[in-house]
């Protein structure tokens, strides 16, 4: 990461001047608002402004603001400037803040925050009163958007004559949602479930009535936690550790599946059985599970893949002894007894088109290490859903495939993630788990891949 | 409705097909398991203790790299910089920072299955952090101090304070994801994959390091396959990389600072100090010096470490320099010090003397030998030097951590020991994550121009094709554990 070289220079000429009379306690500002690079000018106003009230004025523009928290720390750094700007003159001022990017913010997100503080610079205007009508030098005011390692930075230097004050208001990293790529036309839909700095093996809904509170469970390495929607988020409830005598090995797999006998979390040699209650519980003991890789699997086998024990691949019996990390049934059997056509991702970087038998009759060189199936009621063959080739190193993509002549043919665009994909899980009808560690913020954030069918 | 063997073969399969003929044949995106790799290193590491100084600073990053393979801490930093738990899984502290409690992280065991214990813990935590008091309760460690320690889980995390048996025979043991299995102090060190390490296996079963090693047969080794990963210098990285050797860069992790001796009576007028400093071109010591691999240093930290360096400004400025170095009188001829055994040093020292001199300021470089007084032997101990040859001297920075507030801190404990500071420069912050008291603090500092910042040097590494997963943290930290080897057998 190289901020400093990524310069996303946009310039806002903010321009205002405060006229102040010592009498009447008023001070009048004037602002002209452009953007430099475009325009040179554009409106100015004129309005009375009160006496800066440092307590009363931004606790209320704060709570209208608090939404946002980058649009938030602008307010609080124009209340700082306005303060100090407030505190200093005793007559006519006139501020030109110069507004530079010097974060990784892109340009919109940057001028919207900056609309933030240009709105919150004029609350204060109306929050003041002048003491002066004295003459006095012009002020200059640049602000600029940083970040650091942990955090976004706003500063602002002002400049006054000979002094000069610097004003930082920080807001972390992780607070500032990043803005989207554009979402792909047709098929894939990506719905954001919630992120988190600890990683994030499954989630599953748990099931519940229509009229009842949304229920999410996360699974993580070392604990299941159980989340009730709230507010529009998902507030934690309850959780519970994930008890294993051996470490975990280091790319740890995990999965949340529903067995006659309940919730259960399966793990490379440990199978926990969940209870939902309150408190929610988890129950592990030594175990090999079978793993149910796609809702429609069991349509297709009676068997599930097993987990190696020490390692981050699978093996199944319809594929000899080879390992493979994951594993995707493309459609069910064409009748009774035969087998279905399987997609599997291999160690190699190869994805292997298997059908019944465990010698490959297609390569598919170039995907990720996950692949996982649209399974469908209504529609076969169940599109296949895979990653693009890579390490954990660089952004990552989901794309849907159906396999033609043995060959992948693309029917979706690319969904892009900031970071690579580290679990895919098939999940309900036309549904599959992913979950992305965002490269930008270290956070891991879940999502639900949903296909609409445009036909 | 369609089936999985149709005859179609639409145009957006050719273009998919011909996509993955521009990919390499093996890229799976999840780790592998399996195979050895081999490091070789300039370095030469004497000792993996960190309590022992190793003779340079890049002496002392390797030792660092290395002892982070087999020891752990009770806290990591995740790549942004924020505290994780690592051995420890929980702390708390009081209102003051002055008492810090952190619950440890139960069934680990050393790796020569020595209980890990909250004895052990304070044992090596109290070695290296004389001025705390460490105890024990019952699963927990404590850490006292009579002044606040606000950023103690940055400084936790940094490598000095790794947990470590030390054993009589001078071998340390840790908890790390690599045992040492061959140690040969300054030539070689083979280290093999913890199988029962805490957080997970390595990939890969073991570790290779060849120390010593010339630039040239580091070249070698990674051009013919027998090096996974080699330290590059930093002017070399672009010649390196037009060879087609895989060049990682990491963000500045070093600063390379001038220096000025408390003992100077040479350098005791400022305006000298600030002349220098107006004359010096930090975009051409980038140039030439850094081959351009690198960035003029405007302020201590680099920018995406404060997020502030673009406040200051060090552009240079000819005229005014002229005009201060001829308000001195009598004008004294200074002396530039530079470590003899480094050539970047050099390249530096030589090419400030240019622009010094075209700024009318009378100085020379001269090199300083590693055992001289103020040399980088008495540096690396932290012994002062008595009489020091020469009036500012070079000086190398790493990062030591992230946290701006930790490095600036380090860095400033360094320079003390060799400029003459106004001890409230050195005065810990009250809140070192503030932003506005960190930009206060450096502020001042380098208006007193006894330290001039220069240039921010990257760690520059080159890495064989078969390394995957190469994630260093921005700040220069490997993460070995987490490498695998294309091609390696499951």
């Amino acid at each position: 990461m190289r901020p400093f070289r990524r310069f996303f220079a946009l310039h806002l000429l903010l321009a205002f001047s405060f006229a102040a009379s010592a009498v009447s306690a008023l001070l009048t500002a004037k602002l002209s608002y452009a953007q430099a690079s475009t325009q040179s000018s554009s409106q100015s106003s004129t309005q009375p402004l009160a006496q800066p009230s440092p307590q009363a004025t931004p606790k209320l523009v704060a709570e209208s603001q608090r939404d946002d928290p980058l649009d938030a720390a602008a307010r609080e750094l124009a209340r700082k400037v306005a303060a100090s700007v407030g505190a200093a003159i005793q007559g006519k001022l006139t501020i030109a803040p110069n507004f530079v990017n010097l974060s990784s913010l892109s340009s919109f997100e940057f001028q919207r925050a900056c609309g933030a503080f240009h709105d919150e610079i004029e609350q204060q205007n109306k929050a003041l009163h002048a003491a002066s009508s004295q003459e006095i030098e012009p002020a200059s005011i640049n602000v600029s958007l940083a970040e650091n390692l942990r955090d976004f930075l706003w500063i602002a230097q002002v400049t006054q004559g000979q002094s000069q004050q610097t004003f930082f208001v920080s807001v972390a990293r992780e607070l500032v949602a990043q803005e989207n790529q554009p979402s792909p036309s047709v098929t894939l839909q990506r719905q954001f479930l919630l992120s988190q700095s600890e990683p994030i093996l499954d989630a599953d809904f748990l099931s519940a009535s229509p009229n009842s509170t949304p229920s999410l469970l996360i699974l993580q390495p070392n604990r299941i936690a159980l989340f009730a929607q709230r507010n529009n988020a998902w507030q934690l409830l309850s959780e519970a550790p994930i008890a294993h005598t051996a470490p975990w090995p280091r790319d740890v797999r995990g999965r949340l599946q529903e067995g006659a006998d309940g919730e259960k979390a399966v793990f490379p040699g440990v199978i926990c059985n969940i209870t939902a209650g309150s408190p929610l519980s988890a129950s592990c003991k030594p175990g090999n599970a079978g793993w149910l890789f796609s809702a429609g699997f069991l349509r297709a086998f009676t068997l599930l893949p097993t987990a190696a024990a020490n390692g981050n691949t699978y093996t199944f019996p319809a594929l000899g002894s080879q390992e493979f990390y994951s594993l995707a049934a493309i459609a069910p059997p064409v009748s009774s007894g035969a087998s279905a056509p399987l997609i599997a991702a291999m160690p190699d970087g190869r994805a292997l088109l298997f059908e019944g038998s465990s010698t490959a009759v297609a390569s598919f060189p170039g995907w990720g290490s996950d692949v996982a199936a649209l399974y469908s009621a209504t529609r076969t063959p169940w599109p296949l859903l895979a990653t693009r080739a890579s390490d954990w190193t660089a952004p990552d993509s989901i794309q849907a495939f159906d396999i033609i002549d043995r060959q992948p043919v693309a029917i979706s665009g690319e969904i892009n993630f900031d970071g690579p994909i580290t679990a895919l899980w098939s999940e309900d009808e036309n549904t599959v788990l992913a979950v992305s560690r965002n490269l930008k913020t270290g956070m891991y954030e879940a999502y639900f891949i949903r296909a609409v069918y445009n036909q | 409705m369609r089936r999985i063997s149709s005859a179609r073969f639409t145009t957006n399969s050719l273009l998919f097909a011909l996509l993955f003929v521009a990919l390499p044949a093996s890229a799976a995106r999840r780790p592998r398991y399996g195979g050895t790799i081999t490091i070789d290193l300039q370095a030469r590491v004497t000792s993996l203790d960190p309590a022992q100084k190793q003779g340079s600073v890049a002496d002392q990053i390797a030792q660092d790299r290395l002892l982070e393979l087999v020891a752990d801490r009770l806290v990591t930093l995740d790549r942004f910089g924020r505290p994780r738990p690592a051995l420890a899984v929980s702390w708390q502290h009081d209102g003051k920072f002055t008492r810090w409690t952190f619950r440890l992280r139960p069934n680990i065991k050393f790796q020569d299955a020595s209980p890990f214990t909250p004895d052990s813990v304070a044992t090596s935590l109290q070695a290296m952090n004389p001025g705390w008091r460490v105890g024990v309760a019952s699963d927990s460690v404590v850490v006292e101090s009579d002044s606040p320690l606000p950023d103690l889980l940055c400084v936790l995390a940094e490598t000095r304070n790794s947990i470590l048996l030390r054993k009589p025979t001078d071998v340390i043991v840790g908890t790390g994801p690599f045992r040492l299995t061959t140690w040969e102090p300054g030539r070689h060190a083979v280290f093999a994959a913890n199988d029962d390490y805490w957080d997970g296996r390595p990939f890969v079963d073991g570790i290779d390091v060849r120390m010593g090693r010339t630039i040239r047969e580091r070249m070698i080794d990674l051009d013919l396959g027998k090096a996974d990963i080699a330290d590059v210098a930093p002017d070399r990285a672009r010649i390196d990389a037009s060879r087609g050797v895989k060049i990682s860069t990491s963000d500045p992790t070093e600063l390379l600072a001038l220096v000025f001796a408390r003992s100077s009576a040479r350098a005791k007028e400022i305006r000298v100090r600030q002349a220098l400093s107006l004359a010096i071109d930090r975009a051409s010591l980038v140039d030439f010096a850094l081959q351009r691999e690198g960035a003029p240093a405007e302020a201590l930290l680099p920018q995406w470490s404060s997020g502030y360096e673009f406040l200051f400004s060090t552009a240079p400025d000819v005229a005014t320099a002229r005009q201060l170095a001829s308000q001195i009188s009598p004008a004294h001829v200074l002396r530039l010090g530079y470590d003899a055994d480094d050539p970047m040093e050099r390249m530096i020292a030589e090419r400030i003397t240019v622009n010094a001199q075209a700024a009318g300021i009378s100085i020379y470089a001269r090199a300083i030998s590693a055992d001289s007084p103020g040399g980088t032997a008495n540096r690396a101990t932290n012994r002062a030097a008595s009489v020091p040859e020469y009036d500012a001297r070079i000086v190398r920075l790493p990062m030591s951590s992230p946290a701006p507030g930790v490095a600036l801190g380090d860095f400033l404990q360094t320079v003390a020991q060799l400029a003459d500071f106004d001890p409230s420069l050195t005065a810990p912050l009250n809140d070192p994550a503030n932003s506005e008291q960190l930009y206060s603090r450096e502020r001042a500092v380098v208006d007193t121009y006894e330290i001039i910042p220069l240039v921010h040097v990257p760690e520059v590494v080159g890495l064989s094709a078969r390394v995957r997963d190469w994630i260093p943290a921005p700040w220069g930290k490997w993460h070995l554990a987490d490498i695998w080897l294309d091609g390696a057998s499951q």
